[in-house]
């Protein structure tokens, strides 16, 4: 007999135990003190949060501000370097400014080595999660799974229709056809010598939020 | 002052009975103070705790049949240990099931307090009154607290008493370290957690310990001397004599 | 004695003398306790309402164990992750082996996993000429002071500032610094060259997902992510215990998770994987392999007393709380998982005999049960263990004796009053056979006994 089938076996047992409740549905907004309300602004949420975790947000009225300010953090690298997710959001944006087209990326199997090297990752995301202050995203719509964690500036394109309450929102609307998901809550953090926080652990240490606000 | 003429059973733990007689004594004056008819009985022993939180559950049974023979007729059984009662009510169920007097100890489960808990479920707390000097910490057996979820009662008994400062260490209650025959085995790590539990008190000033379990009492009390700290440490019933004055 | 019993002993003595490590650790839970505190308060509406919800989901869980397993690997599978099955941790070992060989891979990056403590992972690896780098920063740290994680969440909890800064000029040829930033920098860059050039990533996972047929890791560094993105492959070593039916019950457990393991909202990344890279996606590893290790798990099932022990998730609650934890420190229990809920499985993981000693190093206070997230009556499965270890007869026969002795004196007044008679001036006696950390644990009996007084008075 093979190891799953000794194992399974183990483990058939007619458990006569009885189960204590039958599990209801959870709802986020009975469990969490902090739901949003429906008369609360997600966006203002979603700011602070993401700004408590000492995250980046900036707020676009336009394509054009928003070209204009991605610029700018790309000039105030070092090697300004970067990779900008070539998606229509992201054409859009780089549209406004033809100087951001060289950074725009079809092809982005390129070897870790050399994506280690640039400074910075332009990407959208699935949704923006306002009671947690998070971003979700796939390795589908957001260029794979090194793109959004290699760079140690992660920028993030989004637009305001994508900010979601809680993150159950977001577990029913999730792309099972992505190999991978994650949610992002800050930049990488950590507190391991001696409960020190310091950022940028191994992950971006700027996460950067650019909304759109009126597409 | 009578304010009841029922029959209060004393239950004496082994430890009250051998070496702390006076806790015993101290809860008899104040349970006749309010009343009730006091009866012990000559011929309890143990619990038999130290032999189930040992592990060895048959002879815990054999000293537990002669609690069930001696108390199981009484109605209400009072006890100056939260780690005594809960392992009557707690545990006896446990110990029994499939046994013979598996019937009796869950009835006997039901009728047994501890001291603070009885008190407060007679409504006699708002009758308490007195004074006692000093800054009182008071240190919560984690049997009252946790087994038994007696959280409010000794504080609510406190309150009643004027006097005093209480200081009492932030946070939730912290183990003594006595643990029965765990502060045999392992007695470094029970000083050393003895000796921790002290310094929450000391370090905010308390001179005065009070709490609700000879257990902790006699291990803290054992850590103290041992240390050189200068603190006393009582039980609440000797508090409760001394702060209103009884005789 | 036992090895392990007598290690334990001496060692925790040790530890309980040492002001520098009591201070140390007291000073890390304060810390923690207030920030648990603090988003208890602030992210729920109830936290016990919570926990019950986790506890009973857990139990349903556990309670079609086989076919949610089952299940699981149907979704996984179906999207060309491999599972494999080990009964123990030399099946284990034997998987990863065959993937490694099979891709002729010379350097693993993992992250954090107490699975892969579980069955000796480095020192197999290492052993078997595989370069081994440790990517969590606290794991990382103790790695290259070649010791065990001292905790299950911040294995590094021991390791004050300049410590680690000794440790990172010695290894990587940094200027001393007292700088928390600097040093961990200076891991980053170390490792960042791990990553992308590593053969394996390794991760465990916090949670399986029977319906959504994936993996959950959830971290705050990065390293895992960077684990599961950058190397070819990807092997998930991880418990049978840790599945859950739904991927909505995230949206519960891991906020839960967050609280009560570092008292955070939630924790940086929370990362679900559902297979290797597929054709259209960018990057990825192209083969993932998930391990379902048993290692004695099913044994605990299979006692109904002590299934519930497997509801656990790994928070590490319960270490925090204990107050023999806060003495003695992680290093002393010698095992993979330590604590109370390491007190709880390790007997059954890894044998009565030489472990049982574990349950017996604690003195019930039931904190761990208290501040469980998923309603592990813990203290009440360490009596459950002290009973066992009687049953299979791995009590030493001078316990055994005396218990028998007391029992035969403490069940009839008789015998206790005429034994009183004789103990008094013998214990005396006996006390001063003792030695002194022993001798002051021995009461001095009263002059007369409640008993006698009570009849003096005639009441």
């Amino acid at each position: 007999m093979d190891s799953k089938a000794k194992i399974l076996g183990n483990l058939r047992l007619p458990i006569t135990d009885k189960l204590t409740n039958a599990i209801s549905e959870i709802r986020d907004s009975h469990i969490y003190r902090d739901y949003p309300t429906a008369d609360e602004d997600l966006l203002q949420i979603f700011k602070a949060r993401l700004s408590s975790l000492h995250g980046e947000l900036y707020i676009a009225e336009s394509t054009a501000e928003a070209a204009a300010f991605i610029a700018r953090i790309i000039e105030s690298q070092k090697n300004k370097t970067c990779l900008i997710q070539n998606v229509p959001l992201t054409r859009r944006i780089c549209n406004e400014n033809k100087d951001l087209n060289k950074y725009l990326v079809q092809d982005l199997s390129m070897d870790s080595q050399l994506l280690a090297k640039y400074e910075m990752s332009v990407t959208v995301a699935d949704y923006l999660i306002a009671r947690t202050g998070s971003i979700f995203l796939n390795s589908i719509s957001a260029g794979g799974r090194r793109l959004s964690i290699l760079p140690p500036i992660h920028m993030v394109v989004a637009e305001k229709k994508q900010i979601v309450r809680s993150l159950e929102d977001v577990l029913t609307r999730i792309n099972s056809q992505a190999s991978y998901s994650t949610i992002i809550t800050g930049p990488s953090r950590t507190a391991d010598i001696e409960k020190q926080l310091v950022l940028g652990a191994h992950g971006p240490k700027r996460l950067i939020v650019v909304l759109l606000q009126n597409t | 002052m009578n304010i009841s003429r029922a029959n209060v059973s004393l239950f004496i733990p082994c430890l009250v009975d051998q070496v702390y007689p006076e806790i015993g004594m101290a809860m008899a004056k104040v349970l006749r103070y309010f009343g009730y008819n006091l009866q012990y009985h000559q011929q309890q022993t143990c619990c038999g705790q130290p032999a189930f939180n040992a592990g060895h559950r048959k002879k815990a049974r054999v000293v537990a049949e002669n609690f069930i023979e001696v108390f199981y007729n009484d109605s209400l059984i009072v006890a100056p240990s939260g780690s005594c009662v809960a392992m009557v009510r707690n545990y006896y169920p446990t110990l029994f099931q499939g046994h013979a007097r598996e019937e009796q100890a869950v009835q006997l489960s039901k009728k047994v307090f501890e001291f603070s808990e009885f008190l407060d479920r007679e409504g006699l707390i708002e009758k308490i009154t007195g004074s006692f000097p000093g800054r009182v910490g008071f240190h919560n057996s984690c049997h009252s607290y946790r087994e038994l979820g007696v959280k409010d009662e000794p504080f609510k008994i406190l309150d009643r008493i004027k006097g005093f400062q209480l200081l009492q260490p932030k946070g939730e209650s912290v183990c003594c370290g006595f643990g029965g025959l765990f502060s045999f085995k392992f007695d470094e790590i029970a000083a050393t957690m003895a000796n921790t539990r002290l310094g929450m008190f000391t370090s905010i000033g308390v001179n005065t310990i009070v709490s609700n379990d000879p257990g902790c009492i006699m291990h803290l009390r054992q850590e103290a001397q041992d240390k050189n700290i200068d603190v006393e440490i009582i039980h609440l019933t000797e508090f409760l004599v001394i702060a209103m004055d009884l005789k | 004695m036992k090895a392990e019993y007598s290690q334990f002993q001496a060692a925790s003595r040790i530890k309980s003398r040492d002001q520098v490590h009591l201070t140390k650790i007291a000073k890390a839970i304060d810390t923690y306790d207030n920030a648990v505190a603090e988003m208890q308060s602030r992210q729920y509406v109830n936290w016990q309402k919570a926990c019950t919800a986790a506890a009973e989901i857990k139990e349903c869980a556990l309670h079609d164990l086989a076919s949610l397993l089952e299940e699981f690997e149907k979704n996984i599978s179906g999207r060309g992750a491999k599972v494999l099955w080990a009964q123990n941790a030399h099946e284990a070992r034997q998987h990863i082996l065959s993937i490694i060989n099979a891709h002729n891979a010379r350097k693993v990056v993992k992250s954090k996993s107490m699975t892969t403590e579980e069955i000796g992972f480095n020192e197999f690896f290492e052993g078997q000429g595989i370069e081994v780098f440790e990517t969590d920063l606290g794991e990382l740290i103790v790695q290259l002071a070649g010791e065990k994680p001292y905790h299950i969440v911040t294995p590094a909890m021991h390791k004050s500032t300049s410590e680690i800064a000794q440790l990172f000029h010695k290894k990587f040829g940094i200027p001393i610094s007292d700088n928390a930033e600097e040093l961990t920098m200076a891991a980053r860059a170390y490792l960042r060259n791990a990553y992308v050039t590593a053969d394996v990533g390794v991760t465990g996972a916090n949670f399986i997902i029977a319906d959504e047929g994936a993996i959950v890791v959830t971290e705050n560094e990065g390293n895992a992510r960077l684990t599961i993105s950058c190397p070819k492959v990807h092997i998930v070593l991880v418990g049978i215990e840790k599945i859950i039916p739904k991927l909505s019950q995230l949206s519960l457990f891991l906020p839960l998770l967050a609280t009560i393991g570092t008292g955070q909202q939630i924790t940086c990344y929370n990362s679900i994987i559902r297979g290797p890279k597929k054709s259209d996606e960018m990057d990825g590893p192209e083969e993932m392999y998930v391990i379902l290790i048993d290692n004695g798990r099913s044994d605990i099932y299979r006692n109904s007393t002590f299934r519930e022990a497997l509801r656990c998730i790994r928070c590490g609650a319960c270490l925090n709380t204990c107050p023999v934890y806060r003495t003695i420190g992680g290093h002393t229990y010698h095992t993979a998982y330590q604590g109370p809920i390491g007190s709880v499985i390790t007997p059954h993981l890894c044998g009565f005999t030489q472990w049982n000693h574990l349950s017996f190093a604690s003195s019930l206070c039931a904190s761990c049960t208290q501040v469980c997230p998923v309603n592990i009556e813990i203290h009440r499965l360490l009596l459950e263990n002290r009973w066992e270890a009687f049953k299979g007869k791995h009590i030493g026969i001078t316990w055994k004796f005396s218990l028998a002795f007391w029992a035969f004196i403490a069940s009839r007044r008789s015998r206790m009053n005429l034994l009183r008679k004789v103990v008094k001036p013998g214990l005396k006696v006996l006390t001063k056979l003792l030695p002194a950390s022993k001798r002051k644990h021995i009461p001095e009996m009263s002059s007369k006994s409640f008993a006698d007084i009570w009849s003096a008075y005639g009441q």
